[in-house]
Order: C-alpha cells, then structure tokens, then sequence
C-alpha cells in the first residue's frame, strides 16, 4: 500500500525531477554559506587570538636589539625562531627608572633545521627570579621550580611531560606542556636564561650563531621586557627611556599595545573584507534566486493552475512554491556550512600559516554556534528571493493560466 | 429531483488587449439548471464563450456578475479556501489538453485531489480501481511525459472521479482524439454520469454533444437553443 | 535519467580517485627525502609510505568508478558502491592511523596532503554509498 500522498512529496518530486537546477540553485546558497562561515570563524580567531596575545605577553614595553624588532614580532606572534643579543647591563639601569615597575629579561635561541622532517625550534631562555611574562601562565601547568636539566614545552611541541627532547645536541626532560596561546609561545621551549646561555656557548651548532664582538659572554640577552606602573602613560615613559637608552645600547623600542593593536588592526581588515565579500554574495545569491524564480513561476504556471483545479488554495499555491524554495536553500546551506568547517577544520593549520593568524581554535561550541546561526540565514535565502512573486502568484486567475499554458 | 447546479445572469467581461482598449462579454447573461445525476452537453464554434462559463461554473475565475448556486450555496460567496475544498471534494474539472502534474508518477496525479482534501488508507485501492476502470492500470508507475494523448485524458478523467464527485465539468474531453478514444471517453462519461454524478460538458464536436440528456448551444457568449 | 544517475556517480568515483592518487605525487606532494635511522641507514618516512598506499586505494576507486558506467547490473553497482566507500575509508584511516604522516604540525604532508586525503576520502565514502543505496534501492524495484 502507498503512502499518503502530501505537499511535501510534491515539493521533493518537483526538485528531485529538476536535479541540474536545484543543484546550481543549492549551489549558490551553499558558497554564500561558505563564505559566510569562514568570514565569521576566522574574525573570531583574530579577535580572540589578539586578545589572547596581549593578555599573555603581559608587558608594556619590549627592548630589543636594533633591527630585530619585526625578528620578535615573527617570533612572539607566528613561532618563527629568531636569535639576537644584546648588553644586559639596560636592565640594572631599567630598573632604576621613574613610571618602571618591574624589568625583565630573555634570551631568544633557534635550532637549526638539520634536515626535511626536522623543524627550527624557539628556545627562550627567562629570569625566574624576575619575570612576569611567562612565569604567571607557566605555573598555571607546573607548580615547581625546574631543575637543571629540564625546560616546559609550548603546547605545539612533539613530546608529553616525562619524555625527552633534544636541544643543540643536549637531552632535556619535559616539565610540562603548557595551555594554548595561539602565539609563538605554542612552539617554543623554555628553560632558565643562564642554562640557555651555556646551552648555546658550549655547543659546536652555538659558534654558527654569531655573538657581536663586546657583549659579555656570562650575561648577554635577547630582549628587556618592562612593565610601567599603574596610571603610567606608557607612550610618554617609551619616549623617555628611548631617548635616553636606544643609541647607547643600540635598541629597538616597541609599546606592546601598540604592537598588538597594528597587527590586529591588519587583521581585523582582511576579517571584515571577508565579510563583506560574505555580504555581497549573499545579495546576489538572493538576486540571482529571485530572477531563476520568476522565470520558474512563468514556466509553472500551467502547473499552478491544475494545482488550483485540482482543490489548492491561493494559500497552497504559495506554500509549495516557498516550500521548495526552502528545502532547495535548507540542501544548499547544509552543504555550504558542511564543507565549510570540513575545510577549515582540516586544513587550519594550512590556513594560519599562509594568513598569518593566530594559530588558535574558538571552540567547538562557538563553532556550532555560528555553523547554526550561518544556517539559519542561507536557509531563508530561497523563501525571502521569492517573496516578491508570492502576490503574483496568487493573484493570477486560473483561467488565464491554463489560456497562457496551451 | 434536487437541483444540483443552478446558474443566474452568468456574465463576464474582459478588456480586449488591442489599441481601442474595447470591453467585450465573453459570456453574457447565462441561465440554466442542472439536476442531480443530469448530462448538459453545451456546443458552440471556438471563442463562443464555452470555456470562460465552465471555468466559472468551477469557481477558477470570478464573474462579472451573476450567480452559481451549486446545491443552493452560491459558490462564489464562499472564502478561496472553502472554495478550493469545494473543487477537490465535490466539483471536479477536466481541463482542456488534460493537463498533469509532469513531476509525479500517474498514480500520484490520479490521487492528487487527496493532497488538499485529506484522504485515508482506502484512498489506495481507490487509485488502482480508477485505473483499471479507464484501462491504464499498467501505466501506474510511468510520468505523463511517457504517455499519448489519449491515455492523458483518461488519467485526467480518473483524477476527476477520485474524490467521487457530485459534478464533472469537462472542457472539450474528445479534442485532438482519434476516433476509438474519442467512443472510448464519450462511454466512459455516459456509464460515470450512470451512476449518478452530474456532468457539464462543452464541445465543438456534434456527436459528443449527442450523448447528454439535455443540449445548449452558445455563441457570443449567449446560451440559445441548437 | 535513471542510467544518467549512475553514470554521474561513477564518474565522480573516478574523479576522485584520481584526486586520491595525484594529491601526494603532484598536488600537495610528501617528503622524498630520507631520514636517518638509529644504525646509521636510511629509510623512507612515514608520509612516503602513506602516499604508496593512498595510491593502490586510488586505483581501486578508479576502477569501481569506471566499472559503475560500464556494467548494467544493480547488484554490481552496489557491490562497487560497497568497494569505494571501503576504499575510501582506508584512504582517511592510512594518514592518521594505519601509517601516518610525519609529527611536525607545519611539516607540508601534515598540514597539506593529510587533510586533503581526509577530505576525499570522505567524499569517496558518501559517493560510494550513495551509489550502493540507490542500486540497491533500483534492484529491490526490480
């Protein structure tokens, strides 16, 4: 016996009988969709990421050796291992300084890439005794000094705590991984800056490394982290100490906000072309649907009208003309937000290297989220490209449809 | 005999689409009775009106002015709704050309009248003997695409008697048929009309005319004796 | 149309065994080097190994493709069907657990031949059901 015979199954034959149309008329919802959803994760990555960045790094002000300011940009925000030095003797004298609350330093190291499959790794060395950057966050995964022989690894790391990693031809054992940051933090290898240093002189990889003739080989650095005091204008503190600092000991000078807010600010333009290119599909995919369905209502029209002999309503008339305009956008965005996070969900890693974004997830649940939300709005795309027509469709007489028909 | 159909004054104009921008009545001041159970045959040259009357009588165009009373209610007082519900139960119409609905399968177009007026279980073994009754039972499974012309009339004839229907309306059911199909339609509307169910039905063609009880002819939209 | 239905299939089974087959030698090719082992020889690594076998499952898709536009029988559709969509799955289990790739997140077969294999293989998966479902839904029709 069959099943009873309902709109729906009419709506699904009229679509299943028209499979090129549907298709390319799927087919627009579904790259709106696309577009759409990347636009919206990737935004979300940058704002989160940056965010996340600023509140990681903790510092006001960076000091950096002269032309490497853009090396520890690379190297903080991508993971791109850099190495530098410069005097320490700026920190004594850091510390002295009216509006400076706390100075720290680092020390930056890159391994080499010996061969296809290995990869440079960043090894910072830092001050346990004085620093604010990396201590707050790392205690949050080890709770302990680290002894001699043992460095936390960035969450990007290969290894688990316990295992060993081998650094300019030493082991070291892994204290433990950290959290996420979206940052270069994510594949670098901390360790005590005085290990570090040995670590570097003492290896034959550490004479490659070139050392500028005059700094002190005990005590050299890669950078001096400052942090201003409460109600500080940092500008006019960077200004001051610039001036007083930057061609003596041959710096570079960053405000970290500054930094943050001028690659967010990059990023937040390429986020919000995507959404407007996101926008202006949309537009014409609505435009391009209305104008297939005005022609599909003229050449339906002798169908509408048997419709209409055979018992439908104005009302029936409509809904099943919106009916199929909705389950063609319902395949269209189903496809489009499927293929969509299928994409940047497998090749994310691809996408953060090449846009140079933060290499950070915004969660499976804001995921969802805006996979729904996305949904929603391709879904309504057929319905609102045919509201125009609906008041055609139920205003044309029967009779003239059939007369038009033969 | 209750009165099945009654028909008052049935008029309307249209607007010629030429430069004089003239009215003219394609159907003008029709009066007649349908009983229960009776066989109106309404014969007339092409553009005497045929088609616009029997479209109004289906409540498928509003009049200019004029009633149709089918069973005392007067159709065209009633809500597009109600009167939708009305052509699926109770007043059926076979379009000229026996148009179907091209994207489903001829059992789902026999019982497509059951898409608007609800329908149950039996409704299945409805569809099967319409089918045989018109000698299409094995066309079951096929699109209208696949099939003559006059095996699309007899299809659109079994959607008409699907939800039992007090009257059929047929406009020119024997057109563009050959001779076997033409006898073929004309007895099958004869043996419907012989259990009951009225018929109205317009044709050019003076032996369909022959098989009613009672004949009109129209012309300039006028009904006059033939 | 219901002939067109498969021929459409098939031809997207082949399509996308050849993708299969042409991602790690010329789309998003792996490493060729050769890594050095504990002794002192050299061998092969993981993501070299992966894309030999990714090649043998691509041919096999190609062939189900193209054998589902030539043959007639429903049952040897679907068994076909059945055939790529296993294959397919062998395409997505061979980068992430059979074989694997190598462990660097920024290593090219990671971040480029993996994720693709995963996305063909997929598709090949849905492609080869689809064509099991409806032969199998045609034969049941008879």
């Amino acid at each position: 016996m069959m099943s009873r015979l309902s709109p729906f199954s009419l709506v699904i034959g009229n679509i299943a009988r028209k499979p090129f149309r549907t298709f390319i008329l799927s087919s627009l919802v579904a790259v709106f969709c696309m577009a759409m959803f990347a636009g919206t994760v990737i935004g979300l990555k940058i704002s989160t990421g940056t965010q996340l960045a600023a509140d990681r790094l903790g510092a006001d002000i960076l000091f950096v050796p002269y032309g490497y300011e853009k090396s520890v940009q690379s190297s903080l925000l991508r993971g791109e291992p850099s190495s530098f030095y410069m005097d320490r003797g700026l920190v004594g004298e850091l510390r002295g300084e009216k509006g400076v609350l706390r100075v720290t330093e680092q020390l930056f190291l890159a391994t080499l890439k010996a061969s296809c499959c290995s990869y440079p790794v960043q090894i910072i060395g830092f001050n346990p005794k004085t620093d604010f950057v990396v201590t707050p966050w790392m205690n949050q995964s080890l709770n302990r000094a680290m002894n001699e022989n043992e460095v936390v690894a960035g969450c990007k790391i290969s290894g688990n705590p316990g295992e060993t990693i081998r650094l300019f031809g030493r082991e070291f054992s892994i204290a433990a991984k950290l959290d996420p940051t979206g940052m270069g933090f994510d594949t670098s290898v901390f360790m005590e800056v005085d290990r570090a240093r040995r670590l570097l002189l003492d290896s034959e990889l550490g004479l490659l490394l070139r050392i500028p003739e005059g700094l002190d080989k005990s005590t050299f650095i890669s950078s001096v982290l400052v942090k201003a005091e409460p109600g500080t204008d940092v500008t006019s503190l960077v200004n001051g100490l610039s001036e007083k600092y930057a061609i003596r000991y041959n710096l570079d000078f960053t405000a970290i906000a500054d930094m943050i807010s001028s690659i967010s600010s990059k990023l937040s333009v390429f986020a919000s072309v995507f959404r407007m290119f996101s926008a202006a599909v949309w537009v014409l995919a609505v435009m391009i649907l209305a104008f297939v369905f005005t022609i599909i209502l003229q050449e339906r029209k002798k169908e509408f009208g048997i419709l209409r002999i055979v018992g439908a309503s104005k009302g029936h008339v409509r809904r099943l003309f919106v009916g199929e305009a909705l389950l063609t956008s319902c395949m269209g965005a189903f496809c489009g937000v499927v293929l969509a996070a299928l994409a940047l969900g497998l090749f994310h890693t691809y996408i953060d290297v090449t846009l140079n974004l933060p290499r950070i997830g915004i969660g499976f649940g804001k995921t969802l989220l805006i996979g729904a939300g996305v949904f929603v709005m391709g879904l309504v795309t057929g319905p609102l490209a045919c509201l125009p027509l609906l008041r055609k469709l139920g205003s044309i007489d029967s009779y003239l449809i059939m007369k038009e028909g033969e | 005999m209750s009165v099945l159909l009654e028909v008052k004054a049935l008029s309307k104009r249209f607007s010629r689409k030429d430069s004089t921008g003239q009215a003219f009545n394609a159907v003008s001041g029709v009066d007649f009775l349908l009983e229960e159970g009776g066989f109106l045959t309404v014969t007339g040259h092409s553009g005497s009106g045929k088609t616009t009357m029997l479209t109004m009588l289906a409540g498928l165009i509003t009049p200019s002015s004029g009633e149709v009373l089918f069973r005392g209610t007067n159709i065209f007082s009633l809500s597009d709704r109600r009167l939708s519900h009305l052509r699926s139960k109770e007043i059926s119409f076979i379009p000229q050309g026996a148009e179907l609905l091209g994207n489903i399968s001829i059992y789902d177009n026999v019982r497509s009248p059951q898409l608007f007026s609800g329908g149950d279980a039996e409704d299945s073994g409805r569809v099967d003997y319409l089918l045989d009754f018109m000698g299409i039972g094995a066309l079951a499974e096929e699109y209208p695409a696949n099939l003559s012309g006059g095996e699309k009339r007899r299809v659109a004839i079994a959607r008409a008697l699907f939800n039992r229907p007090a009257l059929i309306l047929a406009d020119e059911p024997t057109s563009d048929l050959d001779p076997e199909n033409t006898v073929m339609i004309l007895d099958l509307l004869k043996k419907i009309n012989a259990e009951g169910t009225g018929i109205v039905m317009v044709t050019h063609d003076e032996n369909a005319a022959a098989c009613g009880t009672m004949r009109t002819c129209m012309a300039g939209g006028m009904l006059e004796p033939c | 149309m219901k002939d067109k239905s498969f021929s459409w299939l098939g031809g997207i089974c082949a399509v996308l065994g050849m993708l299969i087959v042409l991602t790690p030698y010329c789309i998003f090719p792996v490493c060729t080097k050769m890594m050095q082992l504990e002794g002192g020889s050299f061998a092969p690594m993981k993501c070299f190994w992966t894309a030999r076998s990714v090649l043998g499952n691509g041919s096999i898709i190609i062939l189900a493709g193209i054998m589902t536009c030539l043959c007639r029988t429903y049952a040897l559709r679907a068994a076909l069907g059945v055939m790529a969509s296993a294959a397919g799955m062998v395409v997505v289990l061979t980068p992430s657990f059979l074989i694997g790739v190598c462990a660097g997140e920024t290593m090219r077969c990671r971040m480029q031949t993996a994720p693709s294999l995963y996305l063909l293989g997929l598709l090949t998966i849905v492609c080869g059901l689809a064509l099991a479902w409806r032969s199998a839904r045609m034969a049941r029709k008879g």
